[in-house]
């Protein structure tokens, strides 16, 4: 059972050295049940601020979020599992604390924190590492910790931030193939944040292109392709179609977030 | 800073023994050969044979007692408020950024230049020492404890939050471990600055107590029986530092 998420007129500025620096300009968007969604822009551009709003870890200066038929006003652990960038796994754990831990966060039963914790490092492979701390795994093997830790919650809805933004390309390529049969098969709905083109044209359902800071939803592309995606997408026509309409519309914008880098 | 356990395999034990075996050596050499004057430097037999007489006599139980008690009050006062005050300036940016420095420039004061005013406060007995040792070691304790909470990785904290981490779990299960090596370092330099600065604050002013007896037979050039006191010290501080090794080994992960 699939939930939506609905996020209207989102604003949010940080504190830089006493100056307001405006990261996100009445952002609004909608992504439907078990849908599969982008937010790709340059960095800086305030798309991990705006993951961090939708799962309530980050509280908006202005605009409101809804996931399901429930306003978010702080994280929903029930309902929204995150994965983070590599270093998000406890490395004083092994891979079977991580995953339990989690779960007692959430006040399972002992005997089922188990049986998920198994089932989720089956789905993605990891059931022979159950007992290796996270420094003694490769950084793809870490990003697999991390999405079974996110599976076990057993939440409706799937925030990741960046997840492959460490791996070297080939890795990135295996865990996205993966990650494509997976998720089609859990039917979650997802909202990932990524700056890899490549990565958003062959997840998404939808891609949310971003402009340089403030950031804003420049615009919406579709990628018509069932999931789960098989490798031969990527080399595909309808691929580099969306592969070079995105970049089109980046292309500005990374050029405008250099210049303000470069200030 | 991680500190290695002493004995890690074959190759670097031999290594370690043979330097002490070197040292001992070099000791011997030179005092056999009358370079250095038994007065001040006496062979390794003539300190091993007061060591064996030390430990016949009944001074040493009271004095190992002296220095040690007042070493477990001392440390054991500078744990608990160091790790309270270390942790309650590391929950807010504000506190830290007010009394980190302060702490890092009070740290800085040498606190030895205090011991009269202990002694004219707290008297020759074991509390002047008690209060030189627990200022010693209180400092690293609560600075290093201040970093270790202050360093932790925000993705784990969010990681913990977003997982649903109530404030207890979060302090359990990711702040503590997460400080735990750089507030353990704290408390090891804690543990070797109180020692040692106990020991000095008994060759100032006591009646009891090793360092005592440390500087009374120096001072009556009894200098064999000195170093029988010196070489309990350092057998005592290696074993200490052997202890706290195998322990920190077994808590460290592969």
């Amino acid at each position: 059972m699939a939930i939506g998420i609905s996020a209207g007129h989102l604003s949010h500025a940080f504190d830089h050295n006493g100056a307001a620096l405006r990261v996100l300009d009445d952002v609004s968007l909608t992504v439907v049940p078990g849908e599969m969604v982008c937010l790709l822009g340059p960095s800086g551009c305030g798309k991990s601020t705006l993951l961090n709003i939708i799962g309530g870890l980050l509280k908006a200066d202005a605009g409101s979020v809804q996931i399901g038929d429930a306003p978010v006003h702080g994280v929903m652990p029930r309902r929204v599992g995150f994965v983070f960038q590599e270093n998000a796994l406890f490395p004083w754990s092994t891979v079977w604390e991580n995953l339990i831990v989690g779960l007692e966060f959430q006040g399972v039963a002992s005997a089922e924190r188990a049986a998920r914790a198994t089932h989720a490092l089956k789905t993605v492979g990891m059931s022979d590492f159950a007992k290796f701390y996270p420094d003694q795994l490769s950084g793809g093997m870490k990003q697999r910790v991390g999405l079974a830790r996110a599976l076990a919650l057993q939440t409706d809805v799937l925030l990741m931030d960046e997840p492959f933004a460490a791996l070297d390309e080939q890795t990135r390529m295996i865990l996205g193939e993966d990650l494509s049969v997976l998720l089609s098969e859990t039917g979650k709905t997802i909202v990932m944040v990524t700056h890899s083109l490549s990565e958003a044209v062959f997840l998404s359902d939808r891609i949310f292109v971003m402009t340089a800071r403030p950031g804003r939803i420049k615009a919406i592309v579709e990628v018509r392709r069932e999931h789960p995606r098989r490798p031969d997408f990527m080399t595909s026509a309808q691929f580099n179609d969306v592969r070079a309409e995105l970049y089109t519309l980046l292309h500005d914008e990374m050029r405008a977030a250099a210049a303000i880098a470069a200030v | 800073m991680t500190v290695q356990p002493l004995v890690r395999d074959s190759r670097s034990r031999t290594i370690q023994i043979a330097f002490f075996v070197l040292v001992l050596a070099a000791w011997w050499t030179m005092t056999a050969t009358h370079h250095i004057s038994p007065l001040f430097l006496p062979g390794p037999a003539a300190v091993a044979q007061q060591i064996g007489r030390i430990s016949h006599a009944p001074t040493l139980a009271v004095d190992i007692s002296y220095t040690l008690g007042t070493f477990v009050v001392a440390y054991t006062l500078a744990v608990f408020t160091g790790l309270a005050v270390g942790y309650v300036v590391s929950t807010r940016r504000f506190f830290t950024r007010v009394y980190e420095p302060l702490l890092a420039s009070l740290y800085a004061i040498p606190i030895v230049v205090f011991f009269p005013t202990f002694i004219l406060f707290f008297g020759t007995g074991p509390n002047s020492k008690i209060a030189l040792g627990a200022l010693y070691a209180f400092f690293p304790i609560a600075l290093n404890t201040i970093a270790g909470f202050t360093q932790v990785d925000r993705h784990l904290i969010a990681a913990a939050r977003s997982m649903g981490a109530n404030d207890t779990q979060l302090l359990r299960r990711v702040l503590v471990p997460a400080a735990f090596p750089i507030v353990a370092t704290g408390m090891r330099i804690a543990f070797i600055a109180c020692f040692a600065s106990i020991l000095a604050g008994e060759m100032i002013a006591s009646d009891h107590g090793l360092g005592h007896q440390i500087a009374q037979t120096g001072q009556m050039m009894d200098i064999a029986r000195m170093f029988g006191y010196v070489a309990l010290v350092v057998l005592a501080a290696f074993a200490f530092n052997f202890g706290v090794s195998a322990l920190e080994a077994q808590r460290r992960p592969a």
